[in-house]
């Protein structure tokens, strides 16, 4: 299930929901990669598994072969933030492809000279219980197309150990795939998931007002009720950002979020805070509430 | 018919040697516009192949699809036959 924008006020109120927010202490995946074959029918082209202990988060980046790609560069790096509740599982991709338009080389150079062009996409699904997550990189094929998928899973009971299989095994299943082992990747790694917060809205002389207190999730909308003094009298949405990949939760020290009104117009905005170095105030443009004062409490 | 004289006797017919005579005159001529017609047919030949190419580019041109890089959809068939389109993620039952 692919979310549509009129989806976005049910997850906004996933972040403060208490039952919702409660996530298991585990992250395990299984990751199948299947190729598809013109006729529809697919191919299992081996599978990974792998997690822990902690809030994992998992990564996939695909460099295909110049064959597929007419000769010119592309690149796509899905960086997934998944959130495991009580019931369901939300995983929001955050996907970023890059492909080269035109490219030249000096003869007798060394340097290449490209054009690239750079496309974003945000990618939001909601799991239930039995389900597995089918990510298409290059979209899904149609009837006498080729295309490749991958198939992730995250695991539903989290003592059920991860299948593992090694890279090498995998690297010999894929070889006569569309991918092969050098072409893609799949990592996983613990990233920082939520933390606590406060969000207050007044002006440094009027004084302020808790608009909310509790925990924030990455890349979760927060929608937070401002009694009308929104811009257009529309509500406030928070959303926090992941950390970089690969930065360990114990060495975040800062955070960014963004804003925005939950009638999707302008203005919007956004600031990044240290963690427990005090508030940050920021304008909320085109609003009666003034000024936005974010304090992160804690990461959790 | 007195209104009419006896034409035939008004003009005698050629004799062998005016036919000769006649045609003497008029064979170069005749050689002369063969010549210029063959003349013509050189630029005419030109013109045609002109056309022809002209018609078959403007053929392929027709047939060849437009350039598709920056679309959507990056639909260039390739030998594997991938179509790049932007991403999707899907709920499904497991396999």
């Amino acid at each position: 299930m692919t979310l549509r924008p009129w989806a976005f006020p049910v997850l906004a109120f996933l972040g403060p929901s208490p039952t919702a927010a409660t996530q298991s202490t585990y992250s395990v995946y299984q990751f199948q990669l299947w190729q598809i074959e013109p006729d529809g029918t697919r191919h299992s082209g081996g599978g990974f598994g792998g997690g822990g202990s902690g809030e994992f988060d998992f990564r996939i980046w695909i460099k295909p072969e110049p064959r597929i790609t007419g000769g010119l560069g592309y690149r796509l790096d899905a960086d997934f933030v998944v959130h495991r509740l009580v019931d369901s599982t939300v995983m929001i991709g955050d996907i970023t492809a890059i492909r080269e338009v035109s490219s030249n080389a000096e003869p007798g150079d060394s340097i290449r000279h490209a054009r690239l062009e750079e496309e974003t996409f945000r990618r939001t699904l909601v799991l239930r219980s039995g389900a597995t997550a089918w990510f298409y990189p290059f979209g899904m094929p149609k009837r006498g197309e080729r295309g490749i998928v991958f198939e992730v899973s995250p695991a539903a009971n989290p003592t059920t150990p991860a299948q593992k299989i090694g890279f090498d095994r995998a690297y010999f299943l894929l070889h006569d795939f569309l991918l092969t082992g050098r072409s893609y990747g799949i990592e996983w790694k613990p990233r920082t998931h939520s933390l606590r917060a406060r969000l207050e809205i007044g002006t440094p002389g009027a004084g302020w007002s808790t608009v909310f207190e509790g925990p924030v999730f990455t890349r979760l909308p927060l929608r937070v009720p401002l009694d009308g003094k929104g811009a257009r009298g529309s509500d406030l949405i928070f959303e926090l950002q992941a950390p970089e990949w690969g930065i360990p939760p114990a060495d975040v020290d800062a955070v960014c979020w963004r804003w925005s009104w939950a009638d999707r117009q302008p203005p919007g905005g956004g600031s990044c805070a240290a963690i427990h170095e005090g508030p940050v105030v920021q304008r909320l443009y085109g609003s009666r509430a003034g000024f936005l004062r974010v304090t992160v409490l804690s990461s959790s | 018919m007195p209104d009419f004289p006896d034409l035939h006797r008004a003009y005698t017919k050629p004799t062998e040697s005016d036919t000769d005579e006649a045609w003497r005159r008029v064979g170069p001529k005749l050689v002369r516009a063969g010549a210029y017609r063959m003349r013509l047919l050189i630029p005419a030949a030109v013109l045609v192949g002109l056309i022809t190419a002209f018609g078959v580019g403007y053929v392929t041109g027709r047939r060849a699809a437009p350039s598709d890089r920056g679309a959507p959809e990056f639909r260039t068939e390739r030998p594997a036959g991938i179509v790049i389109r932007p991403p999707e993620l899907v709920a499904k039952p497991g396999s």
